[in-house]
């Protein structure tokens, strides 16, 4: 193809087929439109980001700290339950700060440190 | 001629330097943004400007990233083509798939209150007819080599496509469209 075949083609192309003039303020003002929905889609996104941040922290984070110094009361408690135990003399409570409360307390009182003594 | 723009009312916190300097790229480059956004998605004016349009306010968020013009238009371009192919393309997968849902597309609806574009009616419906019969590829690199005046690696880099593939489409195109507009030509005299 001859490049005067490609100058005719894009000529008629050029004069036939371009949309109309496009209107300067009305398509600035519509630039402006669409830059105040993208900014407040971007806003609103990051908030309910933020939103569903805080709830998965909510729901995965403990209520609250134990305290980390104090010995744990039931550890107290068994100690003393304990102390005319075979075993009771040995029975350090300070040794046993990572006992835990309730059920598994008393498994832990029951089974393991009995079993700690031994070895 | 486009006329320059003193200042645009945006909800952004921009110094006066940057909108001066975002409305006068928005001056410079209106025209042809709407002109390539309508050849490429081959739909109506208000289409078009829509495209142009998201197409500068991504600019306008990029505007501190690029410190000359030229960078930021060339940005700004390749935004403005690859928007234009992917509307095409959702335009093509409502079209296919709207029909199932019997989904009317809401594009289709608005074309009588869009202002004319230029150019003889019949004319222009055979040159439409003739360009929808192009790939997107062949479309976009032909309408910016030979009508937007860019250079095949310029248009290579725009599609994102290599310079040898853009060629290819190039030569696919003109001989596609020399085939189906040779008669039109000889009537119009071009």
């Amino acid at each position: 193809m001859s490049t005067r075949s490609h100058d005719d083609l894009a000529a008629l192309l050029e004069e036939h087929w371009a949309p109309a003039a496009t209107e300067p303020a009305a398509f600035e003002a519509g630039i402006a439109r669409r830059h105040g929905r993208s900014q407040r889609r971007r806003a609103a996104l990051g908030a309910t980001l933020a939103a569903v941040a805080l709830a998965f922290l909510a729901l995965h984070l403990p209520a609250e700290t134990p305290p980390a110094a104090e010995p744990v009361p039931v550890v107290q408690a068994s100690a003393a339950a304990n102390a005319g135990a075979w075993w009771s003399d040995a029975v350090d409570p300070t040794q046993r700060a990572y006992a835990l409360p309730g059920t598994w307390g008393a498994l832990d009182t029951l089974f393991l440190q009995p079993f700690d003594q031994e070895m | 001629m486009s006329t320059p723009c003193a200042t645009l009312d945006l909800e952004v916190p921009l110094d006066s330097s940057q909108e001066a300097r975002f409305a006068a790229f928005v001056a410079a480059h209106r025209d042809r943004a709407v002109r390539i956004a309508w050849r490429l998605t081959g739909e109506d004016q208000a289409v078009a400007e829509e495209v142009a349009q998201d197409a500068f306010v991504r600019a306008l968020r990029a505007l501190p990233r690029f410190r000359d013009e030229a960078s930021l238009a060339t940005w700004f371009h390749r935004i403005l083509v690859r928007q234009a192919l992917n509307r095409r393309r959702w335009r093509g997968l409502r079209q296919r798939w709207g029909g199932l849902w019997g989904d009317a597309s809401p594009l289709d609806e608005r074309t009588d209150s869009a202002p004319r574009p230029v150019g003889d009616a019949a004319l222009r419906a055979r040159i439409a007819v003739a360009m929808d019969h192009l790939s997107p590829g062949q479309r976009a690199v032909f309408t910016l080599v030979h009508l937007e005046g860019f250079t095949v690696a310029e248009a290579a880099a725009l599609v994102g496509c290599a310079e040898g593939t853009a060629k290819s489409h190039l030569h696919r195109a003109l001989a596609s469209l020399r085939a189906e507009l040779s008669q039109a030509r000889e009537e119009y005299g071009t």
